[in-house]
């Protein structure tokens, strides 16, 4: 899961209290990321690569990459099989 | 309440509520319609609104503000050329899109479009399942024809559709046909049985409204439907919860906290929303009011069945800590349904 991913036609978000909140509009079902997904989603939706972004985060927390990867690596698997993004 | 506990839509909004978030944003995108219903609340249908790369701006700002509910509302924005390209700008930022529309304009292809660009739903009005009471009402001929087949477009993309059927004194006795209509289609239906003055206080559409003795009736059918207005964030101290999570934006840039209570906090041209909503006197003001600053309501007898707008206080009783004539009018008749078996 190196790739590009895009955001579902089918999903609505805002940051909302420092949380990302997720809509799926076909379902109107409602997803919270937590602090660091949160944190993961703002600088992912800006680039939509899963490298690129794990660059940008292990500098911002000033860790690396090694750190961080295994549970970004999660996230987006659990994004993706909810069909929040698609490899694209 | 915080984000951690939102599990579900209500929560996102009593999110909001606690933490004074403009969670939804109502935007008129012009007063244009090729509609002339007789209780509209819109004086003159000649504005077409701001342009697409104002209302753009307008977006960027309300995503940094935290909005998340754009309710897109005319006159009829399906006159509006540009009307996909917003409603694509709005859902490429990630807002939830909610259309107010007459229905009329609305062929295979632009619901086919509506469908790719996941709208959250599209409310209209119908008036009678009854052609020539429809049409009396919106002053236009063929209209419930054009209605009904935007609508069957819009089912047939699978688009949420929201019906709305305010009761005049011409459909008082036809509205049960358009309820059976929107149940045989999965449609999410309401009545409104308020019709409430033109925004200018011009006030001569109020004849539209019904007698007291049919006022029950409707009364206890909007009960029944569980269409009360119960606001979705309660807080039994405020008159209104909404105004601390929504705005209303109008064609012509001006600013106010929903399109019922119309005492102007800002307009787009002089502040950004941002320092409307968090600098606004006007606004902190309206936010302060609590129930106990309404003299008249405490010592009423009916607030318990009242379901009073302070934006109908202001508008046609010209008094935003004062007694809403047609709420109570509405509260008396909840309360002889509910004490007396009504008519009395």
């Amino acid at each position: 899961m190196e790739n590009n991913y895009c955001l579902s036609k089918h999903i609505s978000w805002q940051m909302i209290d420092d949380s990302i909140v997720i809509i799926d509009e076909r379902t109107e079902k409602v997803k919270i990321l937590n602090e660091s997904a949160s944190d993961f989603w703002i600088t992912f939706i800006k680039i939509f690569n899963f490298n690129e972004a794990l660059l940008a985060l292990s500098q911002k927390y000033s860790v690396t990459r090694n750190e961080i990867e295994e549970d970004f690596h999660q996230l987006l698997y659990m994004l993706v099989s909810n069909q929040v993004l698609y490899e694209c | 309440m915080n984000a951690n506990n939102i599990n579900s839509i209500t929560d996102i909004y009593n999110c909001a509520y606690t933490n004074k978030i403009p969670i939804s944003v109502t935007l008129e995108l012009n007063t244009t319609c090729n509609f002339r219903c007789k209780h509209c609340y819109i004086p003159k249908h000649i504005e077409k609104g701001l342009e697409l790369e104002k209302i753009q701006m307008i977006f960027q700002e309300l995503r940094n503000l935290g909005t998340l509910n754009i309710t897109l509302t005319g006159g009829e924005v399906f006159l509006r050329d540009d009307i996909l390209s917003i409603i694509e700008y709005a859902r490429s930022l990630g807002f939830r899109v909610f259309i107010l529309s007459n229905g009329s304009l609305i062929n295979e292809e632009t619901a086919k479009e509506l469908s790719n660009l996941y709208i959250s739903e599209f409310s209209t009005t119908i008036f009678s399942m009854d052609k020539s009471i429809n049409d009396e009402i919106t002053g236009k001929k063929g209209s419930l024809n054009e209605i009904l087949l935007g609508l069957e477009n819009l089912k047939k993309n699978n688009i949420r559709v929201f019906v709305k059927c305010p009761i005049t004194n011409i459909n008082v006795d036809t509205y049960r046909d358009v309820e059976k209509y929107a149940k045989d289609n999965k449609f999410r239906f309401m009545i409104s049985p308020v019709i409430f003055s033109k925004i200018d206080g011009d006030s001569s559409n109020l004849s539209l409204r019904i007698d007291s003795i049919k006022l029950q009736q409707i009364i206890e059918d909007y009960d029944r439907l569980n269409c009360k207005n119960v606001p979705i964030v309660k807080d039994d101290n405020v008159p209104c919860t909404a105004i601390h999570y929504s705005m209303f934006i109008n064609s012509k840039g001006e600013v106010y906290p929903c399109n019922s209570l119309l005492s102007k906090i800002g307009t787009i041209y002089e502040s950004s929303l941002a320092e409307i909503w968090n600098n606004s006197s006007e606004l902190h003001y309206l936010q302060s009011i609590q129930n106990k600053n309404l003299p008249e309501c405490k010592k009423c007898g009916y607030k318990k069945y009242c379901e009073r707008c302070p934006g109908l206080a202001l508008l046609e009783d010209n008094n935003i800590l004062g007694c809403s004539s047609i709420a109570r009018q509405n509260a008396v008749a909840r309360f002889e349904i509910l004490t007396k078996g009504g008519k009395s």
